[in-house]
């Protein structure tokens, strides 16, 4: 699993999104790596880019 | 063993003074704070409303001050919805049940029209999302966004779905409401409806944007 890093600003924002067709609510800052991962997937504009992406 | 009792008893008392601590996230956290009045005009009505469902979009990104959706994720998720002027109406609901349970209504109408077929096929696609659930974009008269069907405590689990549809052709030529489609939408759920944040709302008023189907 990548090292995702979420963006300094977002830290203290609430997603709420879908999974497993049940809606999940989790704070940026407290958000296990297992729900970085989803919220990648999902696309999100919340991640800092890595050294790759840059 | 032998401090079970002391240890029980002592973790009632925590919760009877700090019942906070035991409450899930999202039921009683908000503190009472000053309310402060904003000194600009206030406009009823509503305007503009964008319709979507529950495989669209698919994340809403909220602040934590000032409380509003400052994201909503999923590829253009919001579709253009063209409504009959001052047709657009949104009503949220609160009232409590029993002494500590709360319910909120959220009822949104508009009106289409003419019955023909790409009408029937707005309606279809409608009566199709139902069952997973919609959301809406509404526009209200003070120029602010929401988004209705998603909130803090239920998240997306209590959405929007088709409450009503009327069709009348109306008897001859004086008839307001002849031939125009009434849609009602509708649910119940426990938290408010949330506003878009300033970007956000911009994008609904210029009616384009990342977040809008509008072509």
């Amino acid at each position: 699993m990548a090292n995702l890093k979420v963006k300094k600003e977002m830290l203290e924002s609430t997603v709420i999104y879908n999974h497993l067709n049940s809606s999940k609510k989790v704070k940026l800052s407290e958000a296990t790596p297992e729900q970085l991962a989803i919220l990648k997937e999902l696309e999100m504009d919340i991640f800092e880019k890595t050294e790759k992406e840059k | 063993m032998k401090y079970g009792g002391w240890i029980v008893g002592l973790l009632l008392l925590v919760g009877m003074i700090f019942p906070h601590l035991f409450l899930p996230a999202g039921i009683g956290c908000a503190t009472l704070g000053i309310f402060t009045a904003t000194c600009q005009k206030n406009v009823s009505g509503a305007s503009v409303i964008y319709i979507s469902d529950k495989t669209l979009a698919t994340a809403f990104t909220i602040s934590a001050t000032p409380f509003e959706i400052t994201a909503i994720t999923g590829t253009t998720p919001f579709y253009r919805v063209d409504t009959i002027q001052d047709s657009v109406e949104w009503n949220e609901e609160g009232a409590r049940v029993g002494l500590n349970n709360w319910a909120i209504k959220n009822t949104i109408n508009f009106d289409i029209m003419p019955p023909n077929k790409t009408t029937n096929i707005f309606l279809q696609s409608l009566l199709d999302d139902s069952p997973c659930g919609i959301y809406a974009i509404v526009l209200d008269g003070n120029g602010q966004a929401w988004v209705v069907g998603v909130n803090t405590v239920d998240g997306t689990n209590r959405p929007l779905r088709l409450g009503k549809q009327s069709h009348k052709t109306g008897k001859g030529l004086q008839v307001a409401e002849g031939n125009i489609i009434q849609i009602s939408l509708d649910n119940e759920c426990s938290g408010l409806a949330i506003p878009l944040n300033a970007t956000l709302t911009a994008m609904v008023v210029a009616g384009a944007g990342s977040i809008l189907k509008t072509s």
